[in-house]
């Protein structure tokens, strides 16, 4: 996971150092309201906890083993923005003094594990968790926290490599940097990643704070306020701008109905024409059946995005009411 | 008089016991694993204490010149884009290894396993089915499929190899010829907020705690167990090994900053600097300007 010096462009480089900038800045800010007089000391032992247990082996089944990054289980036990710090102190401590990593891969080995990692598995660990949660759903959602974020930095340690062929390459194509395009970077990571590496941070994220929980609850991260309720906020504003869509022309690339096909194609492909009339939705194109003037069909988007909204919410809702263990 | 720490064979070797009572499951148990990767990084630690304190070319620069050059020479490997240029900064790297009383061969040890991982990564673009080209070494024919190494994907892997030694070899130079404290010192001359310069070095220092406690709880466990462990033992023992890494950590932090604040700490870092700018150190920044701005031009 760890992105070494020269594999990435110096321009790729740059912008994920600035992309890290603000995170490390508003992490900074962050620790100071929260650990104020005690925050160096829990800092600098956060992050020798955080390199500390990248070192460990844990045994998985089949006889093997394998290393675990920790960005989550630090996130769950001293909070998402303790962990943006900790383990950047522990990356750049592994790139400049074991030349582990690398110092211009440093933004981008930031934003892969010491960013993305922690925040998706806080979340997706809340998520799974929310309400009142017995043991056996605890260690589930830590179990899934540690694995969709070892995926979802994997992913983008994939995507930083895979684009490189695109935008650094010599006048006659020839790639200067990470030679692999998208096509090769994403099913590779993703194999080893979805198989093997996730597979180690999921169970190493549970037993290790399922032992916290069972042994002492009281030190794992309490927020302020529920984690849940920005995700919520964040949602609201994008189903606000749900009528943004309005402003679009045209299809999304890939929608296209066999009117459109046929003036793109100058054919309909067989198989979608005898699958096309299937099924007929309520809704059909995101409308009221009847909605057909300008006005009213800006309503019938409206109202059909507010209703599909409405029923995810429901059946998410419904889902946790049933699966409270 | 020059001062040489010299560590002990016996210190360096990372021999693990014969037995595999440890194993959870088949083969070499996580255990000794755990214990050899910590034997190893605290040899990685001491090694170099032993060249940092040599009298050589890049000793004798200011450790924080020698780390704003380290960073050019970096970027300008990074901005090279041609065979010979970057084999040209690896000889450079080289001489200046040879210069600071530092074996070639230490340092290519350093530097092998990133160039292991990027060549079994990037090997198969240098054959024809990746990289199309003229041909260099035919493989095989069979019908309408040739394999073979092509020009052009030769070429290729071999400026991501090449860059990736320089890269590594001149990070791995910085690394042999400064210590550890002398690295945080010259970081705080970077703008970069004292708080995080503070804590990493902190951070080093604790890690050497934390290991030490790790170490030890794995020796006692090692030389307590004869039957094999399960896989669930064993992620049992390890979770509870790992929350007494955490709660250890916990109990040195509060301390630290009780003792801290016990000593008039106000979240202000001074520190005593020793380091004084010579001519010799302006003329090495310069000298690392200058080959940046060679490559710039490349």
């Amino acid at each position: 996971m760890h992105i070494p010096d020269g594999y990435l462009s110096p321009k790729t480089c740059g912008i994920l150092y600035l992309a890290m900038a603000p995170v490390w800045y508003l992490a900074a800010r962050k620790l100071q309201k929260t650990l104020q007089a005690k925050e160096i000391p829990t800092l600098a032992l956060s992050a020798a906890f955080t390199f500390v247990i990248m070192m460990f082996n844990i045994p998985i089944p089949g006889g093997t083993t394998g290393h675990m990054v920790g960005a989550v289980v630090v996130a769950c036990m001293l909070g998402p923005w303790a962990a943006v710090v900790a383990v950047s102190i522990a990356l750049t401590i592994q790139a400049l003094l074991f030349g582990d990593g690398g110092v211009t891969t440093l933004g981008a080995n930031s934003f892969n594990m010491a960013f993305l990692m922690p925040f998706a598995g806080y979340y997706v660990y809340h998520i799974i968790a929310a309400g009142n949660p017995g043991q056996k759903r605890k260690w589930i959602a830590f179990l899934i926290a540690g694995y969709v974020a070892m995926n979802i930095a994997a992913l983008a340690a994939a995507v930083e490599l895979g684009i490189q062929p695109l935008i650094a390459s010599s006048p006659d194509g020839r790639p200067l940097y990470a030679p692999y395009p998208l096509s090769i970077t994403i099913p590779a990571m993703a194999a080893s990643h979805l198989l093997f590496f996730g597979l180690i941070e999921g169970i190493g994220t549970a037993m290790i704070v399922s032992y916290i929980l069972k042994t002492n609850e009281a030190v794992l991260y309490k927020p302020a306020v529920n984690p849940l309720r920005r995700l919520w906020i964040g949602l609201g504003i994008l189903i606000l701008l749900t009528p943004l869509g309005l402003l679009s022309q045209g299809t999304a690339w890939g929608e296209w109905a066999s009117k459109e096909l046929k003036a793109l194609l100058g054919f309909i492909p067989e198989g979608l024409k005898g699958l096309e009339g299937f099924w007929t939705s309520l809704m059909p194109g995101y409308n009221i059946p009847g909605f057909d003037s300008q006005v009213k069909s800006a309503l019938g988007y409206v109202i059909s995005a507010a209703l599909g909204s409405a029923m995810i919410v429901l059946t998410i809702y419904i889902a946790g009411r049933i699966w409270k263990k | 008089m020059e001062k040489v720490v010299k560590i002990p064979d016996w210190l360096k070797r990372t021999e693990v016991g014969v037995c595999p009572c440890c194993a959870a499951g088949r083969g070499r148990g996580f255990i000794e694993k755990n214990i050899e990767a910590m034997a190893s990084f605290l040899k990685e630690v001491l090694e170099p204490e032993s060249f940092s304190n040599k009298r050589g070319l890049l000793q004798a620069i200011d450790p924080r010149a020698r780390l704003f050059g380290a960073l050019l020479f970096i970027v300008s490997a990074a901005l090279l884009k041609g065979v010979l240029s970057i084999t040209g900064l690896l000889f450079m790297v080289a001489a200046m290894s040879l210069a600071s009383r530092i074996n070639v061969i230490i340092l290519f040890r350093r530097t092998l396993p990133v160039l292991a991982f990027t060549l079994f990564l990037v090997l198969p673009t240098m054959f024809n089915f990746i990289t199309p080209g003229a041909v260099i070494v035919k493989i095989f024919s069979f019908n309408y499929f040739d394999l073979y190494i092509s020009k052009q994907g030769l070429e290729n892997i071999s400026v991501f190899l090449l860059r990736v030694a320089a890269m590594a070899s001149i990070l791995s130079l910085f690394i042999l010829t400064t210590g550890y404290p002398d690295i945080f010192r010259a970081l705080r001359s970077f703008p970069i907020p004292r708080f995080f310069i503070t804590a990493l070095s902190m951070t080093f220092r604790y890690i050497m705690v934390l290991i030490k406690v790790a170490e030890d709880s794995h020796m006692a466990r090692k030389a307590r167990t004869i039957k094999s462990l399960t896989v669930k033992e064993g992620r049992g023992w390890l979770a509870s090994q790992i929350w007494l890494i955490m709660q250890r950590s916990m109990e040195i932090a509060e301390g630290v900053s009780l003792a801290m604040a016990a000593r008039g700490f106000t979240g202000e870092v001074k520190t005593m600097s020793s380091f004084k700018m010579r001519g010799r150190d302006y003329i090495w920044m310069g000298f690392a300007i200058f080959v940046l701005l060679l490559s710039a031009q490349a």
